[in-house]
């Protein structure tokens, strides 16, 4: 359930292809993936599972593994 | 749509992907502009404006300003007439609470301070059309003066109030977001924050309401004048009716700032009075610009209230403490503010928070004063046409409520005969039956029946009592007065023309000069009664009435006389 948020909140902010896998997915190879989509994706993360991103923590989500990661490190999150 | 709980209240909120579904489908709304002027990024406020104003009927369309240049805004020459939504922050008056500029060294002038926040919102008076929102977030500490900062804190809070501001919660400001984006807001509460936005445009502004409407049982006093008596129901200072002794104080301070109070209650005209003709109430009979009390629905008695006195529905706040009775007149009169009393003492802050919002008066005039006698010398009495309440039937259907039936014994007969030796309003015929009595009318075959009532919003307890005899005829038969309106009494009798063979149901009916809820649902179901007995064709009342039995999940015997006959 969780991960397939954070899918969807990628396939949303980087207006991906419902396909894409998103093991692929990072600031790397998806050219929309700018400064302004990053706040994007961090506001829908803190929106969608109720968080306080910290600005150390907000650099570090380049990825959708990255943001999963993130994830399983806070178990508030469900 | 979930809700999130902001300062104790509940609050409904978007996800992030909520509002992304309600932004993305085409409408033909129309378009408000506006300003929003802010110095931090407002860029993921945007979507949830979007979807906010979506939710309350148009689409938005607003400018903002470029980062950290709202002070400049505030001095130089307007260039739109558009309406300015100001989302403001401490550091928005005062440039050295900023935390983004870290902490100022200079020496800070307590007197020069207090100026400056004077003059920031002197020069906002320059827009004609505007909306002032604040958000005290805590701010970067601009003196070691920890109580002068405490003061500063208040003082600017205080400013915006005085203002006419909507201060929102310091919640939805976060450091984090600030400091590494320019954003100060906090990505969990977007939505109630683009909420706040949505509603401050001016066509959500309201004058301030004119009419307090307000129920009796379980507001006026705790109790119900009708059930209990007058003697058991409290309203003083030294009682368990403490939160309605206030509230009645605070009615009558409204009443002096020149808000009509009127009274509109389901129950008998001369119980509901009773309370204020004996003394036992703090706002007496003559401070009521009106009272409406009869068994007709709210609604219906609101719309002839606004009728006498010739007021839009517009400017009334209407004050319930039971939920279906609030939903009725929220459907029928969508106009009406309607306002759910607190059942705990823990809420009646945020409740009279809510009312000082609702008639918000700057200042009071003599005229003001004198408008509930001004009032009373137009108001003239007349007779309430009957009116059908609105259909809550959907809302009755979301109320998931249970009804559970148990064929009673000596070990439980308890609480169903007292709801018949208690119950007056909906009670067959007013007769009263003791223990003793009970035990004899089992050993004569009869089956005494209690209906309890749970709903997704908690537990009714037992709420309906029947006695049927061996022949099958219902000699006891009551309903209590909190769940008037649920079609329990539908739900009950169709249960029973379930379980019985005969194609008619006879009645012990007596009429008492209380039972008037009953003698009107006799009406109203197609009983008919002759002199001596009061019957009810079942075939025609199943057919027309079915639907009802719907409205519940049914749990325990449905089966009332096959076990005894």
């Amino acid at each position: 359930m969780r991960n397939e948020t954070v899918k969807e909140i990628l396939i949303v902010v980087l207006e991906l292809d419902p396909g894409t896998p998103m093991d692929q997915v990072s600031s790397e190879n998806i050219a929309l993936w700018d400064s302004m989509r990053q706040l994007s994706i961090v506001t829908a993360l803190e929106s969608e599972f109720g968080l306080f991103i910290d600005a150390a923590e907000a650099v570090t989500l380049t990825s959708y593994n990255n943001i999963i990661n993130f994830l399983e490190s806070h178990p508030e999150v469900g | 749509m979930g809700i999130i709980a902001l300062k104790g209240l509940n609050v409904m909120s978007l996800s992030f992907l909520e509002a992304s579904k309600i932004v993305v489908a085409d409408n033909n709304l129309p378009t408000e502009d506006f300003v929003l002027a802010a110095s931090g990024q407002t860029e993921k406020l945007a979507l949830f404006i979007k979807a906010a104003s979506i939710q309350q009927g148009f689409n938005s369309s607003y400018k903002t300003l470029p980062f950290n240049t709202l002070q400049q805004y505030v001095v130089s020459p307007a260039t739109t007439d558009a309406h300015h939504i100001f989302l403001l922050f401490p550091w928005d008056v005062l440039p050295d609470m900023d935390w983004r500029s870290g902490v100022t060294t200079s020496e800070i002038n307590e007197g020069a301070v207090f100026q400056a926040i004077d003059d920031f919102i002197e020069k906002l008076a320059r827009f004609s059309s505007k909306s002032l929102l604040y958000i005290p977030a805590p701010a970067a500490p601009v003196t070691c003066n920890y109580h002068f900062s405490m003061a500063l804190v208040h003082h600017l809070q205080a400013s915006f109030f005085k203002a006419g501001a909507t201060v929102l919660p310091a919640d939805f400001f976060s450091l984090a977001s600030y400091l590494s984006s320019g954003s100060p807001f906090a990505g969990k509460f977007l939505s109630p924050l683009a909420d706040a936005v949505v509603s401050a445009l001016p066509r959500h502004s309201t004058a301030p309401k004119k009419v307090l409407v307000t129920d009796f049982d379980n507001v006026m006093w705790r109790g119900v004048v009708g059930e209990d008596g007058v003697d058991a129901i409290q309203c003083s200072n030294e009682s368990a009716g403490y939160i309605h002794y206030i509230y009645q104080s605070y009615l009558l301070k409204l009443k002096s700032q020149g808000v009509l109070i009127a009274g509109v209650t389901r129950n008998d005209h001369e119980d509901a009075l009773l309370p204020f003709r004996q003394g036992v109430t703090l706002f007496k009979e003559h401070d009521f610009v009106s009272l409406q009390a009869s068994y007709q629905s709210k609604s219906a008695q609101i719309k002839a209230l606004c009728s006498n006195l010739n007021i839009s529905m517009d400017s009334i706040v209407f004050v319930d403490d039971n939920l279906l009775e609030l939903e009725e007149v929220r459907q029928a009169l969508p106009a009406v503010e309607c306002r759910m009393f607190p059942g705990r003492s823990e809420d009646a802050p945020g409740f009279f928070a809510f009312l000082q919002q609702q008639f918000n008066f700057i200042q009071i005039t003599n005229e003001d004063r004198q408008r509930t006698e001004f009032y009373k010398t137009r108001f003239k009495a007349t007779e309430i046409s009957y009116l059908p309440g609105a259909d809550i039937t959907d809302y009755l259907r979301s109320l998931e409520m249970v009804l559970t039936v148990t064929k009673c014994d000596a070990s439980n007969y308890s609480r169903p005969l007292q709801l018949i030796n208690k119950a007056n309003q909906f009670n067959l015929n007013g007769v009263r039956v003791g223990e003793d009595q009970m035990r004899d009318l089992i050993a004569s075959g009869a089956a005494l029946y209690s209906y309890s009532l749970a709903d997704k919003f908690g537990d009714h307890g037992q709420i309906c009592s029947i006695i049927v005899s061996e022949q099958g005829v219902v000699s006891h038969f009551v309903i209590s007065c909190r769940v008037f309106q649920r079609k329990v009494e539908y739900a009950v009798l169709l249960l029973l023309a379930d379980a019985i063979s005969a194609d008619t149901l006879m009645f012990d009916y007596y009429k008492t000069d209380k039972n008037i809820p009953f003698q009107m649902f006799i009406s109203e179901a197609g009983f008919s009664l002759s002199d001596d007995e009061l019957l009810l064709d079942l075939e025609p009342f199943v057919n027309k009435n079915r639907a009802y039995l719907e409205l519940f999940n049914i749990d325990g015997a449905l089966l009332p006389l096959s076990e005894g006959s």
